[in-house]
């Protein structure tokens, strides 16, 4: 389990992170979730034991990260700005990871080299900010990290890469428990690879819950007719005669109580992340639009 | 794979020396370049001699390249992607360091190597004894003190957060002390009248740089120029023998090269507690800002000051230093320079700390109106005196001995005839008297008569304490005169060009004359020249100084100069000296002997006329005796 415990970290006289506690449980996927500035790079620095905090503590399984190297062995991860050394060939570059991190996979290596196809002996600064993002993605999976903290991990690649790239992580994940932490300001693009989010905003963490804790305490109905009586609507728009209401509820409770009112047509959709989390951080006054995009 | 020690990495070394490899390539290329250089065409013993002078060069060589093999080993520090994304890795921070110390000494030990390999087969065929070693000797002193500014580096490149702030850092711990002097020597000390630079160059122990470079003393083959000579001299008649030895400066490398390793212990302390978050940023020591702001405004406003001086030549010239707090008050463009140089060098600062023009606020200047009133009130405190060291005289019964020279950096030959310390105490206070101002030397030279002589007095106290005092007279003034005794006496004239020696152990003399040059080894003609020689200085006319003898005749046509130099290589003790010695057209024994020896051309000596021999009638006016009036 991956840990941060009422984490304060201050540049200067501000506050990036003011008192954060985000938990990843082991073999999670989890999605960070955040505006610009709000503390989610300042975050993620802390859990690749980059930063050291100045209160709280940042833990892998209970071990501190921050200087210890048996922790950091396993963890990987690709910072949405990547570095190489200059005039570095992708090829330099395997021979540095395969020198600094332990558990550096060989076959894996040459297994990827198949699938991304990057040029061996360029140097890599000449590579396209996409083929510098597969790049990482080649070396760092090959450290056969435990864990996994990527930032904005698909910025920059095309939609097919994206695609292959998710394939890639959500296969670790399946296959060696892989924790995987994204950070992101897009809700769209982890909605389909994450089974936990948490939401920053000013170095505070808004929400943090699986997400099908999420999904199941929420539902978007649709119908035509009256209004069911007793449930717990958080919004209804109305367009013509059709209703569509976001109400808290499990699904099977609110689907009884639909079918008791019998309407001329209800139907029960799952909600999209953005929809959760707008209608959840509703109650507390959140500007939620404002900050996702 | 990671080492079983984690002091360093394998693999961070590695890509440290193939990544840099240009760099200390280069440096390999020179070096070997720079053997190559010292070959000329006597290689069998200018070879060796070049080495053994070699470690002082090399210690500017080192200055510079250990700054650099730091800035790159550490660079990545100084960048937030690359601080980030190495410190993401799973090493620590001392196998980060170790990793990157072994790779900087790497960078050094290879290069001066493959020089020692090259040098000492250069050396076959010396005849200098045991030539081989020198190359061996060469590649120690260089790495004791490349370990030195090696471990300076480190420790300043982990004060800094950016490549600028490095190398203010390095730059400032290698010649800080050494400005501080250049200050106080050139805008403090002049204005204090008879004052001289001394005391402010130990700060120099301070500057490591220019230490190292005093330390000459590490090999020398003693007495090359005057073996090689002999050897020429005697028509390569025998075979020329040649050693070299190890001086005392090998004791001074030690420690400072310990002191590198001291820095780079301090490196890690540093570097343990380094916030990567100052990535980027001038200092990484947040402590640091205030020094640096203030260090920053003062070598602003002092170097505005030195362009100021530069510009209009109104410099407090030290030859003629007497300053008063009028004086300050009178040159406005020197302190408008002052503040303009603080103003600007304060807010720069703030502007390289903050990475941002937007510095100008008003909480920045009770600060910078606080340093302006300090240095303020060096300038005034230092020019009213109040240790009273302008007027200082000593008591005779503190002073052990006391000597007389022309200027303070010469050797000052011990005057021990009775009354000499009375004599020069005398003279010492007339001086005070006299006080040559500079604006009373502007007034004067409007008739261009304003000629103005120095000397420096020393005070040894019994105490063992030196004092010295330097005092620019009037040549024509009584000062000048009174101080003609002194200047005349035979351990003064020499003074000037063979330092303090026994002329009487006098071995041989060779006179490069006008007409022609001779050699005297004849012991009965070295008496007769050290006769004529006592005998002018007796008479008062042997003074070392054209202001002494004019009006006094010429030699061969008017427009030729008053005075033969004749250069005289003088072998004393089994050394060898080169010097001029001036003799005037009133210096009649020595002057008759040359003549005797066909040495001069023709001599005149009537008086010759032209404003280039007039005595200042400015002078003359400002010490007349008062007229008696009835």
């Amino acid at each position: 389990m991956l840990e941060l415990k009422n984490v304060t970290k201050t540049f200067g006289s501000f506050k990036a992170l003011d008192e954060l506690t985000l938990t990843v449980p082991k073999g999670a996927v989890y999605g960070l979730v955040g505006p610009n500035g709000a503390g989610k790079s300042t975050a993620i620095r802390h859990l690749t034991g980059v930063y050291q905090p100045d209160s709280g503590s940042v833990l892998l399984d209970g071990q501190p990260i921050f200087e210890n190297t048996a922790v950091k062995s396993r963890i990987g991860s690709i910072p949405d700005d990547v570095f190489y050394f200059s005039a570095a060939s992708l090829e330099d570059m395997h021979r540095y990871y395969r020198g600094i991190y332990p558990r550096f996979d060989e076959a894996l290596y040459q297994k990827l080299g198949s699938i991304f196809e990057l040029p061996k002996n360029t140097p890599v600064r000449r590579f396209s900010k996409g083929m510098q993002k597969q790049a990482a993605f080649h070396l760092t999976l090959c450290t056969r990290p435990e864990v996994l903290i990527l930032d904005e991990p698909v910025d920059g690649l095309d939609p097919v890469m994206r695609r292959q790239v998710m394939s890639l992580i959500l296969a670790e994940v399946a296959e060696m428990e892989t924790t995987v932490l994204i950070s992101s300001h897009n809700l769209r693009e982890l909605e389909d690879v994450c089974d936990h989010v948490g939401i920053m905003d000013h170095g505070k963490m808004l929400l943090e819950r699986s997400l099908a804790d999420m999904q199941g305490s929420t539902v978007k109905l649709q119908l035509v007719g009256h209004t069911p009586e007793g449930l717990d609507i958080l919004h209804e728009s109305i367009s013509g005669r059709l209703k569509t209401l976001i109400v808290r509820g499990q699904p099977w409770e609110v689907s009884t109580k639909v079918a008791a009112s019998k309407p001329v047509y209800s139907d029960i959709l799952p909600l999209s992340l953005e929809e959760i989390f707008i209608y959840e951080l509703g109650g507390v006054n959140y500007a939620v639009k404002d900050i996702l995009l | 794979m990671q080492l079983k020690t984690s002091c360093c990495n394998k693999t961070v070394i590695r890509k440290d020396l193939t990544r840099f490899a240009p760099v200390w390539g280069a440096y390999i290329l020179a070096l070997v370049m720079g053997v190559f250089l010292l070959l000329d065409e006597d290689r069998d013993h200018s070879f060796a001699n070049h080495l053994t002078t070699l470690p002082m060069f090399m210690a500017v060589v080192n200055c510079g390249y250990a700054m650099l093999v730091a800035q790159l080993l550490f660079g990545d520090l100084y960048t937030a992607r690359s601080c980030y994304a190495l410190h993401a890795m799973p090493l620590r921070r001392e196998t980060w360091l170790g990793s990157h110390i072994v790779s900087g000494l790497v960078m050094s030990l290879v290069p001066t190597l493959i020089m020692a390999i090259l040098a000492t087969v250069l050396t076959m065929g010396s005849v200098v004894e045991r030539a081989w070693m020198l190359p061996w000797y060469v590649f120690g002193a260089v790495n004791l003190q490349y370990l030195f500014f090696f471990g300076l580096a480190c420790l300043s490149s982990f004060f800094a957060g950016n490549r600028l702030g490095m190398i203010a850092c390095y730059g400032a711990a290698n010649f800080l002390a050494g400005a501080v002097a250049a200050v106080v020597h050139s805008l403090y000390q002049p204005m204090l009248y008879g004052l001289v630079p001394g005391s402010e160059e130990k700060l120099l122990v301070f500057s490591p740089m220019l230490n190292i470079t005093e330390q000459s003393h590490l090999l020398e083959i003693p007495d090359y120029g005057e073996l090689l000579q002999d050897w020429w001299l005697a028509k390569e008649s025998y075979p020329l023998r040649m050693s070299f030895t190890t001086g005392e400066g090998w004791g001074y490398l030690a420690v400072i090269a310990l002191l590198g390793i001291v820095f780079l212990g301090a490196s890690l302390v540093l570097y343990r507690r380094r916030k990567l978050e100052a990535a980027g940023d001038l200092l990484a020591v947040k402590p640091l800002e205030p020094l640096f702001q203030i260090g920053v405004a003062l070598a602003c406003g002092y170097g505005f000051q030195f362009v100021h001086d530069s510009l209009t030549d109104a410099s407090y010239n030290p030859y003629y230093a007497t300053q008063s707090l009028g004086n300050f008050v009178r040159n406005r463009g020197w302190f408008l320079f002052l503040a303009v140089g603080l103003v600007v060098g304060w807010f720069g600062a703030r502007m390289l700390l903050e990475r941002s023009a937007r510095v100008f606020r008003k909480q920045a200047v009770p600060g910078l109106v606080v340093l302006a009133a300090v240095v303020a009130l060096t300038f005034a405190g230092t020019a009213m005196d109040p240790l009273g060291l302008e007027t200082w005289m000593p008591d005779p019964e503190d002073v052990a001995s006391v000597g007389f020279a022309q200027d303070y950096y010469l050797d000052f030959p011990t005057l021990e005839r009775p009354g000499d310390l009375e004599t020069v105490m005398n003279l010492h206070a007339m001086a005070l008297n006299e006080r040559v101002t500079a604006e009373e030397l502007a007034d004067s030279t409007k008739d261009n008569y304003g000629y103005t002589t120095s000397f420096c007095v020393k005070y040894t106290m019994k105490n063992g304490s030196e004092v010295k005092r330097r005092y620019q007279v009037w040549a024509d003034g009584p000062t000048a005169q009174a101080a003609l005794s002194l200047w005349t006496r035979p351990e003064v004239v020499l003074s000037d060009y063979f330092g303090v020696f026994d002329i009487s152990q006098l071995e041989s003399l060779y006179i490069n004359g006008p007409k022609q040059g001779i050699t005297i080894r004849d012991q009965a003609e070295l008496d007769s020249f050290l006769a004529a020689f006592y005998a002018d200085c007796e008479a008062g006319t042997m003074a070392q100084g054209w202001l002494y003898h004019r009006n006094k005749g010429w030699f061969g046509s008017p427009y030729d100069e008053t005075v033969v130099r004749s250069s005289i290589d003088v072998n004393l003790e089994g050394k060898r000296y080169s010097a001029y010695l001036s003799v005037y057209p009133d210096c009649a024994n020595t002057l008759q002997w040359l003549q005797d020896r066909d040495v001069l051309k023709e001599l005149n000596l009537e008086p010759r006329e032209g404003d280039y021999d007039q005595q200042s009638t400015y002078i003359a006016e400002k010490y007349a005796e008062p007229t008696s009036t009835k």
